[in-house]
């Protein structure tokens, strides 16, 4: 009922009628908003952009080399990116194929109503709140391969065939270091599918109930279309944030061991802190931010595509 | 002294300086039998091996920081290709094609395979290692002469000696030629306001870290010190006795290097620790990759 409202209140109201169409007056108000965003979003995009066409260690004089620094990403193996984006992407299709899911399933638990439903929310949410770094030192400690509670258990169970240098052996260690970055934002996304939950009319499900549907059936047919957008947001979220991610990987292997787990994020740091290819390290930079803008457009565009079919009727419609 | 010179000029001046030492727990040797640290490169491959026999790892060694496995192989490739050799390579004047480095570099490996080294060392950072050894778990530690003054502190003195690492070929390579150096230095920028005082003003500033840093057992002395030293700890003036002989001083590699240089060296010396390639493809893929 807002629209009829405001109509009425502009009618009233003509001062404010006289300030909304003054085109300089909503410019002026739009516009710290609007410096913050050119300055801090847009030009950082355009000045990695800009500074990938140089040879440059960051300070000195720049070399403009074109496209170079491109080739050479995507055709070196002494810089690996290829690499480091293909442990990106698994980490990605991981995040939508196990994280999500398993995020979907603690919502629409919890999101039904169970006892103590607060107290598990809380606790499912805890790892978000922990600082990475914090969580990166936990989990390194899980993997010591000496007194690490995972060689220790497995130990204890007499599976010592078992026990492994978790996060110094090539084979191991991408999977190790994947696991609590997926752990930690688990918590995250049943947070936002669960607010989606809540804010389903309870008369849906009531009248789904009445027509005969068990709880399955009602998240199957009446939660899941009704909570699709966050769902979308959801799978953007994950699959960007498997591009950039950093900090978790940072802390447990830095990329190694032999950059079994480099991802391009950390690739970047190398170039621009460790090798001095500041103009490298802005490709990498660039080429990151194309990802995740292509990410999200797929994502939106799959999930266009699958509303134009919809299985309910939703309050809009 | 060569990393701050330049076309016969100096560009910087020392604050501190250091080496890479093999610490050696002495309680863990005498199982072994000795009661001295092992003088030659055979008694010390011996002694290795009597301690494996005993179920003592002999090394520690951090994977995950790629430097510290430096401090192992640069030494071994010093002692087996020669301090000059090795100084060349690391500036340039020289390739990496060198068949004593290959030589050098299968002898690290093949300490490896023997169990020499103790294989958790690769998922270890440098500081759980060194904690390790401080606990009794190694036999030796080869890092820089900085953890002198831990070690001290720790009470390890009465029982860790220091040495350097001994000679593989002594028709190449001599005791006295060490890895290290006075690697961190004060320069002056040419364009600065006031160049000639802040010259002066680095010049007493660094006179006065190494002084402090050398009696606090952090470095040694880049500067001939002139006053009273009996105060620093034993370990840190073993060091000293030891630089006093030195003949030739091989700076690390990965700060001889330019930056992007010294990564793609380090990638290679990792590939090494975890044998992921053997010692002719660390010399063919840094002679294809360093230019």
């Amino acid at each position: 009922m807002g629209f009829p409202e405001r109509t009425a209140f502009f009618k009233g109201n003509g001062y404010m009628k006289k300030l909304y169409s003054n085109k300089l007056t909503t410019f002026l108000f739009l516009l710290p908003a609007l410096i913050l965003f050119i300055g801090i979003l847009v030009a950082p995009i355009f000045m990695s952009g800009y500074y990938s066409l140089f040879d440059w260690k960051g300070y000195g004089p720049k070399t403009f080399i074109g496209l170079d620094n491109y080739k050479e990403l995507f055709t070196s193996e002494n810089i690996g990116f290829m690499k480091a984006f293909g442990n990106a992407c698994l980490l990605a299709v991981l995040s939508v194929l196990l994280q999500l899911p398993l995020a979907l399933f603690l919502a629409l638990l919890l999101g039904s109503g169970r006892k103590g439903e607060r107290g598990f929310l809380s606790i499912y949410f805890m790892p978000v709140l922990i600082s990475t770094v914090v969580i990166g030192q936990l989990w390194l400690k899980i993997y010591n391969p000496s007194y690490g509670v995972l060689n220790v258990a497995l130990r204890a169970l007499g599976l010592d065939n078992l026990t492994r240098l978790w996060l110094g052996d090539e084979k191991t260690a991408l999977w190790a270091a994947f696991v609590p970055t997926l752990w930690q934002y688990v918590g995250y996304h049943m947070l936002l599918l669960y607010a989606g939950i809540k804010s389903v009319p309870p008369e849906y499900r009531e009248a789904a109930m009445i027509d005969g549907a068990n709880e399955s059936q009602v998240n199957r047919f009446i939660v899941l279309p009704y909570i699709k957008p966050i769902l979308r947001i959801s799978t953007i979220f994950a699959v960007t944030g498997s591009f950039k991610s950093f900090d978790l990987i940072y802390v447990l292997t830095n990329g190694g061991p032999n950059h079994s787990t480099e991802v391009p994020s950390t690739l970047m740091i190398s170039m621009l802190f460790l090798r001095n290819r500041y103009g490298m390290g802005s490709a990498i930079a660039f080429v990151l931010i194309l990802l995740c803008f292509a990410a999200a457009l797929i994502i939106n565009f799959i999930f266009k595509e699958r509303e134009g079919k919809p299985k309910c009727k939703t309050e809009t419609e | 002294m060569g990393n701050v010179k330049y076309d016969g000029k100096y560009y910087g001046v020392p604050m501190t300086m250091n080496i890479v030492g093999m610490f050696c727990n002495m309680e863990l040797l005498a199982k072994a039998g000795y009661n001295e640290v092992p003088a030659t490169y055979d008694e010390l491959i011996d002694c290795c091996d009597k301690l494996v026999a005993q179920g003592i790892i002999p090394f520690g060694c951090s994977g995950k920081e790629t430097w510290c496995v430096t401090e192992y192989l640069e030494s071994i490739i010093e002692k087996t290709a020669g301090a000059t050799a090795l100084n060349q390579i690391f500036a340039g004047t020289a390739s990496w094609n060198n068949p004593d480095v290959a030589k050098a570099v299968g002898i690290f490996q093949e300490m490896i395979e023997k169990k020499y080294f103790d294989p958790e060392g690769i998922a270890l950072t440098n500081d759980e290692v060194k904690a390790n050894f401080m606990a009794g778990k190694y036999a030796f530690y080869m890092n820089g002469t900085w953890n002198c003054a831990d070690f001290d502190k720790a009470g390890l003195t009465s029982k860790v000696k220091v040495a350097e690492f001994p000679v593989i070929d002594s028709s190449k390579s001599q005791l006295g030629e060490l890895i290290g150096g006075p690697s961190d230095t004060l320069a002056v920028a040419a364009g600065s306001k006031n160049a000639k005082v802040a010259a002066e003003s680095a010049f007493e500033l660094a006179k006065g870290i190494c002084h402090y840093g050398y009696l606090d057992g952090c470095g040694l002395p880049a500067w001939t010190p002139d006053y009273d030293t009996s105060s620093v700890n034993a370990l840190t003036q073993s060091v000293a006795d030891i630089c006093a002989n030195a003949s030739q001083y091989v700076l690390f590699g990965d700060t001889a290097m330019a930056a992007d240089t010294a990564q793609i060296y380090l990638d290679y010396v990792s590939k090494i620790y975890s044998s992921t390639i053997s010692g002719q493809e660390f010399v063919d893929g840094l002679t294809k990759d360093i230019k």
